[in-house]
This record gives C-alpha cells, sequence and structure tokens, in this order.
C-alpha cells in the first residue's frame, strides 16, 4: 500500500494555495479583499496565487459591481472542490498513519 | 509531509473555513427578522379588516426585495445557501397561502387560528436560521 503523502495535490500543497482553497471550500463565493484578509497576503500575491489555482481549473474568478464598487468573486470549481477533498483526505491519512 | 506538518496544514485550513464561515452568518439575522415580522404580519392579517391585509403585504414586500439587495452587498454567501433560502421561501409561500386559505374559509377574529396559524408560517424562517446558525 503506497503512503497517503502520493495523493497530496501538488497545487494545494502550497501553504498559501491551501489556505485560500480552505476559505473558499465553504462558500459559494467569496469577495476577494475577504480571502486576501482572511489568508493573511497582499493583493498581488492574492493575484498570483489565483493565477496558479485558475490555470489548474480550481479557482473560478468573476467580476462584478455592487453599485458603483467593482468587485472580484473567488469561487471553487467542482474540480477545486475535488481535489481539496482528496487532499484534505490525504492529510488526515498522513496524520492518522504517524498515530499508529 | 510528517504527522505534525500534516496536523499544522489540517488546523490552518480549519481556522480560514470557520473565518469565513462567521461572515457567512448575515443569513441568521435576515431568516430571524423574517420569522418576527412573518409573526406579527400574519396575526395582524387575521384581525384586519378589508383593505387594511394589504398593509401586512406592504410590510413584507419591501422586506424581501431589501433582503435581495442585501444579499447581493455581502462580501460572502455560505456553501448551498441559494438553494436552502429557496426551500425555505418556498415553504414559507405554501405556508403562507394555506393560512391565507384557511383565513378565508374560517372567517377571521380567530384568535388561536391566527396565532397557530402565524406561529406555523414562522416556523420554515426559524429552522432557516437555526440552519444556517449552526453552519457557520
Amino acid at each position: 500500500m503506497s503512503h497517503p503523502r502520493h495523493e497530496l495535490d501538488d497545487v494545494i500543497h502550497s501553504p498559501v494555495r491551501l489556505s485560500i482553497v480552505a476559505a473558499l471550500a465553504v462558500a459559494d463565493k467569496a469577495e476577494f479583499a475577504l480571502v486576501r484578509d482572511t489568508v493573511e497576503i497582499t493583493d498581488s500575491a492574492l493575484s498570483k496565487q489565483l493565477v496558479i489555482l485558475e490555470q489548474a481549473h480550481y479557482v473560478k474568478v468573476t467580476k462584478g459591481h455592487v453599485g458603483k464598487r467593482p468587485r472580484t468573486w473567488l469561487s471553487l470549481t467542482r474540480v477545486g472542490r475535488r481535489a481539496y477533498a482528496k487532499h484534505l483526505a490525504a492529510l488526515r491519512a498522513i496524520a492518522g498513519q504517524d498515530l499508529q | 509531509m510528517d504527522r505534525a506538518n500534516a496536523l499544522a496544514a489540517l488546523d490552518d485550513a480549519e481556522r480560514r473555513q470557520r473565518t469565513i464561515a462567521r461572515h457567512a452568518r448575515w443569513p441568521v439575522v435576515v431568516l430571524a427578522v423574517w420569522a418576527v415580522l412573518t409573526l406579527v404580519v400574519e396575526i395582524a392579517t387575521a384581525f384586519l379588516p378589508g383593505i387594511w391585509t394589504l398593509l401586512a403585504v406592504a410590510l413584507i414586500l419591501p422586506f424581501v426585495i431589501w433582503t435581495a439587495v442585501h444579499a447581493n452587498r455581502q462580501r460572502v454567501t455560505s456553501r448551498g445557501f441559494a438553494v436552502r433560502y429557496m426551500i425555505v421561501v418556498g415553504v414559507w409561500a405554501v405556508l403562507h397561502m394555506a393560512y391565507m386559505f384557511v383565513l378565508v374559509s374560517v372567517g377571521k377574529g380567530n384568535v388561536l387560528l391566527a396565532v397557530a396559524g402565524s406561529v406555523v408560517v414562522a416556523t420554515p424562517l426559524v429552522v432557516g436560521a437555526v440552519v444556517e446558525g449552526r453552519r457557520s
């Protein structure tokens, strides 16, 4: 039987990207600024990580307006949710495996 | 990756999720306010004569519109909220129509019917508020 670390997702494995995906996992959609504050990174750092997550088809970025103010919404795609669930399962397996 | 790293990653993910979930608590307030408004309006409808029942609609309608605008302005929408909200609104609408039907059939001015009916109509909103509160 292979070690659960082989099940870890290469894209989500980065701590910052894991935080972003985790934040989005409980939401249908979340505002860019809220995710930035939650993950405690800068606008540019979040944008950079979002490009990687978008390229992996894990995150969808939608631009819109609330009144006259422009807003950017982030949401996890179905592929992203599956990858996150698999990654979490691998992390739990690693955490549990070493307990035995 | 070892056990300590995995536990740290899981803990971090859990913390981020809790932070976002805290910002997604706004439906609890909306549904609770709507439940109270429903109680007042449904009881009033049972006693107000003729044209004054329109006052009840005049109270509910702006609230429903405000709810839509308010929801659109929020920074986060919790996972699956739209479906849960539609179910709550759908059940509320069916119960409201049933209550109106009973009111017309039995006649206005019945205190027991007014109180029991308004509580029944408000129940899906209270349940919705509790469910949203537990999720966040």
